[in-house]
């Protein structure tokens, strides 16, 4: 082992996974320098989970592996058995989840679970190990570390969790920590918070972060260097600045594009009439109870009044974390929820907190596509099915002119020859484009998107916000944008809402919100979510 | 508070159906029960005056808030057959019943749990796929046939266990196997589907990313969690168990709740299967409420 | 992989149980024949002679179709009242579900057997009445698994996309929500075939079930007791078929949930 290797806390060559013939990971080799923060990005399916998972020697019982070179700080693991791994395991090398609301088991107090790593791989008796934990439950900012040792899971926020399985894993001081997309599943005000503490701290106490993540936002902000990955193979890798700026790969150049782009075509006329306008609307949810005895609980209010405009033919985005009423909002636009008190007026219908059926009364002028392909389409019918299933309201079209129009939708949407699919085979974006279609067939005078793109990869939400862009500048509908995807709504809209809370913040026309942001919420909205722009001689700002 | 004070709200609806249903059925039984009652008198004012005295010439709401005033009061009438109070009845076979329902129980856990644990766990594999076909062979096959085959095997052939009546813990065994057997099956498949979902989980994973072995992630982490749905379960069990009890106490002949039943409906003893009925009913609801109340033990999610 | 096998073994298992009753030697299952009592199994009686000298093996194979009449009338009894008070409970929503609800959830407070006792005892013996008690008592667990079934496909996004159609909520049933229950219904279906067969066996050996000369498997099992130890062929055999199938609709039941829903519990 010569000096040169000592720098390297991980050194990696020419890693393959596959699952019987087929190859998830191909001839990966990574060298992590110590202290560096380091993100490996790709899209599902690139294998990146796995390169994780392998460096603990966790893959699934079905994968085989090998690898040419696997030394963990020194350590030679290429090879090693199982008992070798768990030594490994937690003590040298800790795995950051995704889902902070399962990564803690829910029957057991946190202080035990975060004592448990040490107690498997040091001799500390357990006061010793109680004082390490609260100290470090400190520096990730959790309030009353002694006492929140004897509290469970349920009883803090996703945000807290997180730290604290972060604390959990950097109990043990292990040099190497994995970090697979341990933000994904937060709100962007919290994922801030949680990256922050994670960078300062592992900053500290010396630990390599190997950061796996879809987000090249994230990539800019926090790490030093950088590898892309696609279809288990690692395409480039180096400096974080010389990546973004001058990219090798044209898969790179692709990704950098997709995520970064503003919204380029003309903003619709502020003087055109208004399509839409809700006046002080509130909307409350009580829980629907399956207990026979009723539920005792207080209703939810999901909106507390809100009144806004949308005038006719612009895109507005609302913009929200979890809980603010975006979708609700988005629902009771539709009729889908009813509207507690207040009136949405509907070109020339109005719908108030006496309407009944209120999908009914807007008789398909309005639709909606949903924010899980998985479930807005039904199992059970073919796509060219699923797509028609608007005109059957329409008695006066025969079999064959349906038919005709269906197909005719289907090829708008780029999914010609698609049409005896069924949706368990078709991908994700595909299923989205299908929604899209069916949704347009029956020419909406307003289109609502409820998180459109949240569940797919960045290139393929890059096609489908130009798909929606090219559909809209065809058929002329008015589209409201819900999202809390700032780079997408910053591409797609006119004007912006933002919600807090079930309230109406602020709205504006879209580059004076992302420019010049008012309130304070909108304010720490935009400061948390870290914005990739291409600027006009090709680099990328970090905004 | 709330959640005792709403688990225990349920009982009285509960009971309220249970009591109705088992008296309408009754009264639907096709036959007067008062010329079961009176016997070959004849006269036809005795009959009327029976008739009367047993309040069966009002109507039928006033019948049945009549019946429940005296449940309530513990008095749930008298045996058409032999005159004893149901109650003593009841609560004379109950100790063998319940014994051999508990035990039966504790028993198939014992082995159930264990069983489904590393079936779910070795999933897909040789382990996983014989328990899971011994615990649908236990499942499929009737309760009193095996009955039947252990009193041929170890009652006649090997003569180790008596197999008639009862007069002593010897006579217990083998009824608390058969029953044990057949329950067992659907515990190891209940285990197993929960242990299962309990092994997707990601706190399991990260448990092993901890470096836990196999042996500590399963006790530690997924036995506790995958036991509370079976522990709901065990509550319906029980009840059902009471109920399988009469078949295997007529294989076994055990003087037992289940036997009485079944000797009652034969004999038309309206008042005996009425009483029975209910009270099974009640150590149901009292079974539930009781894991109710366990339950926080398992998930601290749920506040007391 | 493994669980196709499972419902093609079975159906393999039924094509060589039809070849071995071509090739059995046949008695009318009714034919006394006193001087042929209570014979063990041998080449001519292949399960051996009841105490009246009937062929054994012609009986369980009699005895079969009655059984599997019972237990399958029961089954559709059980989906049908089950599942129409559960699907509208589902759908519904409302009063309705807390009714429908309170009144299933309590009558599981009573074991099926228990019920389907009370219920013959108001029915009288007879097939159809065992038919339509175990089919009754069955009924409430049908009615759960529905509702919860229901009750999650209509919260899925393509029945709001329906309905901003304006289409009609019975249309959305029909042609969303219905198709979509078939797999829990297949399983459940399976699961009480299987249980209604047991619960059918029970009570005919209490005494309670289908009355003589028509027997089932249950009511073989109940005359072969007096001669357990003289015969015991006479137990044996009735129980080893019942067993038998019994277990192949488990079988099957156990492969389709494993194949559509590994979650599913019972």
């Amino acid at each position: 082992m010569n000096s040169g290797e000592r720098q390297y806390i991980l050194d990696l060559k020419n890693l393959n996974i596959s699952f019987g013939d087929r190859h998830v990971v191909r001839n990966a080799s990574l060298r992590l320098e110590r202290g560096e923060v380091f993100a490996l990005v790709g899209e599902s399916g690139s294998g990146k989970t796995l390169l994780g998972r392998s460096l603990l020697g966790l893959l699934p019982p079905a994968a085989t592996s090998a690898a040419e070179r696997l030394v963990l700080d020194g350590d030679d693991l290429s090879k090693a058995p199982q008992s070798r791994w768990r030594s490994v395991r937690g003590s040298k090398v800790g795995l950051i989840f995704q889902e902070p609301m399962v990564s803690l088991n829910p029957s057991l107090p946190i202080g035990t679970q975060l004592a448990e790593a040490m107690q498997l791989h040091t001799k500390l008796s357990l006061p010793e190990i109680r004082e390490m934990a609260c100290e470090l439950l400190e520096k990730v900012r959790v309030p009353d570390p002694a006492a929140a040792l004897h509290r469970f899971p349920h009883q803090f926020s996703g945000g807290l969790r997180q730290r604290i399985m972060l604390a959990s894993v950097l109990l043990p001081r292990p040099k190497l920590l994995i970090a697979d997309e341990p933000t994904t599943a937060l709100d962007v005000i919290v994922q801030k918070q949680v990256l922050d503490v994670m960078v300062a701290l592992t900053r500290e106490l010396g630990t390599t972060v190997l950061l796996i993540t879809h987000d090249l936002g994230l990539v800019a902000k926090y790490a030093d260097r950088v590898a892309v990955m696609r279809h288990g193979e690692i395409l480039e890798s180096g400096n974080v600045d010389t990546i973004l700026t001058a990219p090798k790969h044209e898969y790179t150049r692709n990704l950098l594009a997709s995520v970064s782009r503003v919204f380029e075509g003309p903003h619709s006329k502020s003087n055109a009439p208004a399509l839409l306008q809700l006046s002080n609307v509130r909307v409350s949810y009580s829980s629907t109870g399956s207990s026979f005895l009723g539920s005792r609980t207080a209703p939810i209010e999901a909106l507390k009044g809100i009144s806004l405009e949308i005038k006719k033919g612009e895109t507005l985005a609302i913009v929200g974390e979890s809980g603010s009423g975006k979708s609700s909002l988005g629902r009771a636009v539709l009729g889908l929820n009813r509207i507690s008190s207040g009136t949405i007026r509907f070109d020339d219908l109005l719908l108030g907190p006496e309407t009944r059926r209120g999908t009914r009364a807007l008789g398909g002028q309005a639709q909606m596509i949903f924010q899980d392909p998985y479930s807005s389409l039904n199992p059970r019918m073919r796509a060219l099915q699923a797509v028609c299933e608007g005109l059957l309201q329409d008695r006066s079209l025969s079999s064959a002119a349906r038919t005709e129009r269906g197909m005719t939708a289907l090829q708008e949407v780029g999914l010609a020859g698609y049409e005896s699919r069924y949706p368990h085979q078709l991908s994700g974006g595909q299923r989205q484009r299908l929604c899209i279609a069916r949704a347009l067939i029956v020419r909406p005078k307003l289109l609502i998107a409820d998180e459109p793109i949240a569940a797919l990869d960045a290139t393929i939400q890059s096609q489908i916000l130009d798909l929606l862009s090219d559909l809209k500048r065809a058929h002329e509908f008015t589209c409201i944008f819900i999202s809390h995807d700032l780079a997408a709504v910053r591409r797609i809209a006119d004007r912006v809402a933002v919600l807090c809370r079930g309230e109406l913040v602020e709205c504006d026309s879209t580059e004076a919100l992302f420019e010049n942001p008012r309130h304070d919420y909108t304010k720490q909205l935009l400061k948390a979510r870290p914005l990739l722009l291409r600027e006009e001689n090709g680099d990328y700002r970090l905004v | 508070m709330t959640y005792v004070l709403r688990k225990m709200a349920m009982v009285l609806p509960t009971l309220l159906v249970v009591s109705l249903t088992v008296f309408i059925l009754m009264r639907l039984i096709p036959g007067d029960p008062v010329l079961l009652m009176v016997g070959d008198i004849q006269n036809p004012q005795a009959i009327a005056e029976a008739r009367r005295s047993l309040g069966l010439d009002q109507p039928f709401i006033v019948q049945y808030f009549l019946w429940l005033k005296s449940v309530l009061t513990l008095n749930l009438g008298h045996s058409v057959v032999t005159g004893q109070e149901v109650t003593t009845l009841i609560a004379d076979r109950f100790w063998i019943t319940a014994r051999v329902v508990v035990v039966a129980m504790a028993v198939a856990l014992f082995f159930a749990v264990p069983a489904g644990l590393v079936a779910a766990w070795q999933r897909g594999r040789l382990a996983d796929r014989s328990i899971v076909f011994v615990s649908i062979l236990f499942l499929s096959v009737p309760s009193f046939w095996v009955g039947l085959l252990l009193i041929l095997v170890f009652g006649i052939h090997l003569h180790w266990f008596p197999t008639i009546g009862y007069a002593g813990v010897a006579y217990l065994v083998l009824p608390v196997a058969c029953l044990a057997l057949a329950q067992a099956g659907s515990f190891v498949r209940l285990m197993r589907a929960s242990a299962i979902d309990v092994l997707r989980m990601e706190y399991v994973a990260h448990a092993y990313a901890k470096g836990l072995s196999d042996g500590a992630v399963l006790l530690r982490h997924v036995l506790k969690n995958a036991f509370a749905p079976t522990l709901t379960f065990a509550g319906w069990v029980l009840g059902a168990l009471l109920a399988g009890a009469a078949v295997i106490e007529t294989v076994f002949t055990l003087p037992g709740l289940g036997r009485l039943l079944v000797d009652s409906i034969y004999a038309r003893d309206y008042p005996v299967v009425q009483g029975i009925a209910l009270f099974v009913a009640c150590i149901y609801i009292l079974m539930n409420l009781l894991v109710d109340m366990l339950y926080p033990l398992l998930d601290p999610r749920v506040r007391l | 992989m493994p669980h196709t096998f499972r419902l093609y073994g079975w159906v393999l298992l039924a094509a060589a149980a039809v070849l071995l009753l071509a090739l059995a030697p046949s008695y009318d299952p009714l034919a006394v024949d006193l001087s042929a009592q209570l014979r063990p199994p041998s080449l001519q009686h292949w399960f051996g002679t009841d105490q009246y000298g009937r062929d054994l093996f012609s009986r369980v194979l009699a005895a079969g179709p009655l059984s599997f009449a019972v237990c399958g009338f029961a089954t559709l009894v059980a989906l049908f009242v089950g599942g129409s008070l559960g699907a509208v409970a589902g759908y519904r929503g409302g009063w309705i579900d807390t009714l429908i609800s309170a009144i299933v959830d309590s009558l599981t407070a009573l074991p099926a057997l228990l019920l389907a006792l009370l219920i013959m005892a108001v029915l009288g013996l007879s097939a159809t009445g065992v038919a339509v008690a175990v089919g009754l008592a069955s009924a409430p667990s049908v009615a759960r698994v529905l509702r919860s079934s229901v009750f999650s496909v209509r919260e899925k996004e393509f029945v709001s996309a329906a309905r901003l159609f304006g289409t009609s909520e019975t249309t959305i049933f029909l042609r969303h929500v219905a198709p979509n229950c078939v797999t829990p219904i297949a399983v459940v279906a399976a699961t009480l075939a299987a249980q209604a067969l047991l619960i059918e066996s029970a009570l005919s050996f209490l005494g309670l079930g289908a009355p003589p000369p028509a027997a089932t498997w249950g009511g073989l099992l109940a005359d072969s007791r007096q001669f357990i130890m003289t015969a015991p062929w006479l137990g044996l055999f009735p129980g080893i078929t019942l067993s038998a199938c019994v277990l192949a609709i488990n079988f099957i039941g156990d492969g389709l949930r494993e194949r559509f829903d590994p979650g599913l519990q019972t």
